[in-house]
């Protein structure tokens, strides 16, 4: 007699949270799926406890179609703030990818919105820019990275940015595909991460550029994640 | 009393720096003390020259009276009520919607400016769309040149 139920398990889609922390495990430094309903904390669930702090956002809108919910910003003074000791002393920015998913309410509204970023004196951000284009920058003795101009998406978007100072590349990623050439110029990232400068959503934890839309989850790695990787984990 | 979700602004027109501390310490007070949701509770941005902030909580309507800044200017400056002055009006920072901006005066000198997002009897939605009017217009202000 047969066992059907032996074939489940390849028919069980796995979890997006589990692909994105299947994703170089090793050199993962947070993973913030910003899924919680209610309080103040956004939690990291890399294992590592580098929990954000969430600010004004409001909790439990539809996300990224991975069935968990997301944080709405309106555009006005809400963030996450997710630094911490342990983010900070982990923070590697020459061997670096940061990740973030997106849902503007509105890409052509010409104002500054810093989606991610983490800065020292050096930083690494990405941002809607008030010409409409979306930058994707990393910043240490002078900016390395791409523009694209009148960026516009009505749907969820997955956005990255790749770094290595050792392989002297950048990478810029929407939807889970390269943007532009890669990039060269790479200087050695300065200074250590600003106790308000680590955000999701805004340029610092006073909600300087803060986003308008829904922000899903967002990660950070101390290793620039191959075209392959970033594929996949910009796929629910 | 009516609980209230929006954002108002505060501007000093008039205040020296222990005076506007002092009110800004007591409006960052204002909206519950716990709620589930972030948005709910009291939080703000302060404008760069630190002279203007925008708080955005579920607000008890009563604590945004014309007469509850009075009287927080009042205790402030430490005379009556009475000595307290203002001069209303409405702007209008997006379609369709007005704000109410009150201005408040003590000795015949201007001190601080209120604007209420959406007016007091708007709803959360007129309020954003106000303040995103209102920042789209004074954006300069608001944030640093960036690219």
């Amino acid at each position: 007699m047969s066992k059907p139920y032996l074939k489940l398990p390849a028919l069980i889609k796995t979890p997006y949270y589990q692909k994105v922390l299947r994703t170089q495990r090793d050199y993962l430094l947070a993973y913030w799926p910003v899924w919680e309903a209610s309080g103040s904390v956004g939690n990291d669930i890399s294992g590592n406890a580098r929990h954000g702090a969430y600010t004004g956002v409001d909790l439990g809108h539809p996300g990224i179609g991975d069935g968990h919910t997301c944080p709405w910003f309106d555009g006005v003074n809400d963030c996450v703030n997710v630094y911490s000791t342990s983010l900070r002393d982990a923070f590697n920015g020459d061997e670096i990818t940061i990740f973030q998913w997106i849902k503007a309410v509105d890409w052509g509204d010409s104002m500054t919105r810093r989606l991610l970023q983490f800065l020292g004196t050096s930083e690494i951000y990405i941002q809607h820019g008030v010409d409409n284009s979306l930058y994707f920058i990393r910043a240490s003795g002078g900016n390395v990275g791409i523009s694209l101009p009148g960026f516009i998406d009505t749907g969820w978007v997955p956005l990255a940015i790749t770094a290595s100072v050792s392989g002297n590349v950048l990478r810029a990623y929407a939807r889970g595909v390269q943007e532009g050439a890669d990039q060269t110029g790479l200087n050695a990232w300065v200074g250590t991460l600003g106790a308000t400068t680590a955000v999701i959503g805004a340029y610092n934890s006073g909600s300087m550029f803060p986003a308008h839309g829904w922000l899903g989850p967002a990660a950070i790695w101390s290793i620039a994640l191959t075209p392959t990787e970033i594929a996949r984990i910009s796929t629910v | 009393m009516t609980d209230w979700r929006g954002y108002f602004l505060i501007e000093n027109l008039g205040l020296n720096a222990s005076q506007r501390a002092i009110l800004v310490d007591e409006l960052r007070r204002l909206g519950p003390g716990t709620h589930s949701q972030p948005s709910h509770l009291c939080h703000w941005r302060t404008r760069l020259d630190n002279d203007a902030a925008i708080f955005e909580a579920l607000f008890n309507s009563d604590h945004l009276t014309i007469q509850a800044f009075k009287s927080r200017l009042a205790a402030i400056f430490s005379v009556p009520v009475g000595n307290i002055t203002h001069s209303a009006s409405t702007a209008s920072y997006s379609a369709g919607n007005l704000s109410n901006v009150v201005v408040f005066s003590y000795n015949s000198i201007a001190r601080l400016r209120v604007i209420l997002f959406g007016t007091n009897t708007g709803n959360y939605d007129q309020s954003h769309s106000e303040v995103l009017g209102y920042l789209f217009l004074n954006q300069a202000e608001w944030d640093t040149a960036e690219l």
